[in-house]
């Protein structure tokens, strides 16, 4: 008898493992319709528990990957949570060893989920903010020892023509139609109080523009700010190696948005600067 | 023996009796107050720390500190698969090595990719002379590339394929580092779970390793289903698989550490060291009693 090439084996392991997963449904009824052939016969001569298993240990495997990036997600869909993360995995087949890439496309596909969508229009917006604090989370990106010994503390000079800041490189914006913060907050009281889902989300009056960033401490704190200051913020961070100065970062910043910029409103950034952003880590110093 | 893997561990001092490092211990480990006296080493998944900054990283440094002796052991080089080791998986684990410097590497031997698709699990390789091929062509390369020993473990597995296998379990093993010229990872755990699982022999399976390649001894608890035995590394260790941690210790000349593996239901650590020490018991009664009965 020929034995079966090695990558027979491990593709058709593969194809049983990855089809839908369901306690109920049989993991033989895909096999019984192929040929028969010494590879399918091996297969089929297995207690089906046994393929099973493996069945449930590579679909748990990216289940619990999934909840733990998207915890709040996970709490909003706990009813039909199974039955999602199967399909996602049928559409997204995972490409990677690190499950977090595997999970990057989450909410994408939960924006195409209508029924979802419509009971929870808010759902890709915030798995898309729950992505961005894991990945801040496990952000590899730091300035090296010399560097932050080298920068200067921004309020002790009002020198916004030459000196540049230095953001902290584990921070992104995050922007939304939905009040994400606050319906974050509503998950949170439900499940410390261990309550039943509100009926009623917050809403925003507003659009929210949040900078969220891993603080000193390892934790992912996110912070209000205005447009002018999320596109400074964001070119400084995309910018940081052509050390751009502070004003020349707030010039582009109000262009973005039609504006001049003003002796005012150089003000009121400098005062946010020393009085927020500077002091909350997000702005590590100036150089 | 003199192959380049015996010359390779014969300056690796034997480190004793170690853990797997967990989140959850760091808190017990990190202070310089509180020395776990009884732990000797740590052994480490790379896939924890690869590619990551943050809390991981500042545990890492913490834990480089303290100067513990330090192995990797990984679960997803998909060693068995007929992909090639995925390149950016190489470049972490090159940057992790760089950092950790462990005694000594190990992965198991299964698969967890195939046609560029991830499992992200243990899946078992039927034994043939092409998954022999496949294993060792990768072994040898990492073994060139990182200058340090392979060793393989014996995965635990819930199905076999006989109808296509051409090698038992022992014989593959044995082919597989013969021909890679690599070293062991016994998972005593493993044995008695496949044993269970497939009603074959422990004692069998031992007698047909090079018992001589291992370097690494795993143990650890299983769950116990209807059908079968499930390695959840969750439960304390049985009776039955300390019985053959007895048997198998004395076995291995060029045995260099025991691990204790606990990576779900993880109890506090003092459990663990208790679970160690009992452990670390049974081995060195083992040597006792094997020279006793020479006697």
């Amino acid at each position: 008898m020929n034995t079966p090439s090695l990558k027979d084996f491990q593709t058709l392991f593969a194809e049983i493992t990855f089809q839908p997963f369901s306690h109920e449904v049989t993991v033989f009824e895909g096999l019984k319709n192929q040929p028969k052939t010494p590879l399918t016969e091996a297969f089929l001569q297995l207690e089906e528990d046994r393929l099973k298993q493996y069945q449930w240990m590579v679909f748990a495997n990216h289940q619990e990957a999934l909840e733990a990036i998207y915890p709040y997600t996970f709490q909003l869909l706990t009813d039909g949570w199974d039955a999602l993360v199967s399909a996602y995995l049928q559409a997204h087949p995972p490409q990677s060893y690190q499950l977090f890439d595997v999970a990057k496309a989450f909410p994408s596909f939960l924006s195409e989920q209508e029924v979802l969508t419509e009971a929870f229009p808010f759902l890709e917006d915030l798995a898309t903010y729950e992505q961005l604090e894991a990945q801040l989370l496990k952000e590899a990106t730091a300035i090296s020892t010399a560097e932050a010994d080298n920068l200067k503390n921004p309020c002790l000079t009002d020198d916004l023509e030459t000196a540049s800041p230095v953001l902290n490189p584990a921070s992104s914006s995050f922007s939304s139609f939905y009040a994400i913060d606050l319906i974050v907050e509503q998950l949170k009281q439900c499940q410390e109080a261990e309550t039943d889902l509100p009926t009623q989300w917050a809403s925003a009056t507003e659009p929210l523009i949040l900078w969220v960033y891993r603080d000193s401490d390892f934790s992912c704190r996110f912070f209000k700010v205005s447009r002018v200051v999320q596109q400074l913020l964001s070119l400084a961070l995309l910018l940081q190696g052509e050390k751009k100065s502070y004003r020349a970062l707030l010039e582009e910043a109000c262009s973005a948005y039609g504006m001049a910029l003003t002796p005012a409103i150089e003000a009121g950034f400098q005062s946010f600067l020393c009085g927020q952003l500077h002091p909350l880590g997000i702005v590590l110093g100036s150089v | 023996m003199s192959t380049p893997f015996f010359q390779s561990i014969q300056n690796i001092p034997n480190i004793g009796f170690g853990i797997g490092m967990q989140n959850d211990y760091y808190e017990d480990i990190l202070p310089p107050a509180r020395p776990p006296v009884l732990l000797e080493w740590i052994e480490l998944i790379p896939e924890n720390f690869m590619g990551k900054g943050g809390q991981t990283a500042q545990n890492l440094d913490a834990l480089i500190a303290k100067g513990y002796p330090l192995t990797s052991h990984g679960v997803g080089l998909s060693l068995g698969s007929v992909d090639p080791i995925n390149p950016t998986y190489l470049t972490e684990l090159t940057a992790l090595f760089e950092t950790i410097n462990p005694l000594w590497f190990s992965d198991h031997l299964s698969f967890s990719s195939v046609n560029g698709r991830y499992l992200n699990d243990l899946i078992p390789l039927p034994f043939t002379a092409e998954a022999v091929q496949v294993c060792a062509d990768k072994i040898k390369f990492l073994q060139d590339k990182f200058q340090r020993p392979f060793l393989i473990e014996n995965a635990s597995t819930y199905a076999r394929f006989p109808s296509i296998s051409r090698y038992t379990e022992a014989d593959f093993m044995r082919a597989i580092v013969e021909t890679a010229d690599c070293g062991i990872l016994l998972d005593v755990n493993n044995i008695f779970v496949n044993c269970q699982n497939h009603q074959e022999n422990a004692e069998d399976f031992v007698a047909g390793l090079p018992l001589e390649r291992v370097v690494e001894i795993h143990i650890a608890g299983h769950l116990a289903t209807d059908s079968f035995l499930i390695d959840t590394h969750g439960e304390p260790i049985c009776d039955e698989v300390f019985a053959l941690l007895g048997a198998i210790y004395p076995q291995c000349p060029n045995l260099k550490g025991v691990l204790l593996e606990r990576d779900t239901n993880i109890p506090p650590f003092e459990t663990s060291m208790t679970e160690l020490q009992q452990v670390k018991t049974v081995a060195l009664a083992s040597v006792k009693s094997k020279v006793g009965s020479k006697l």
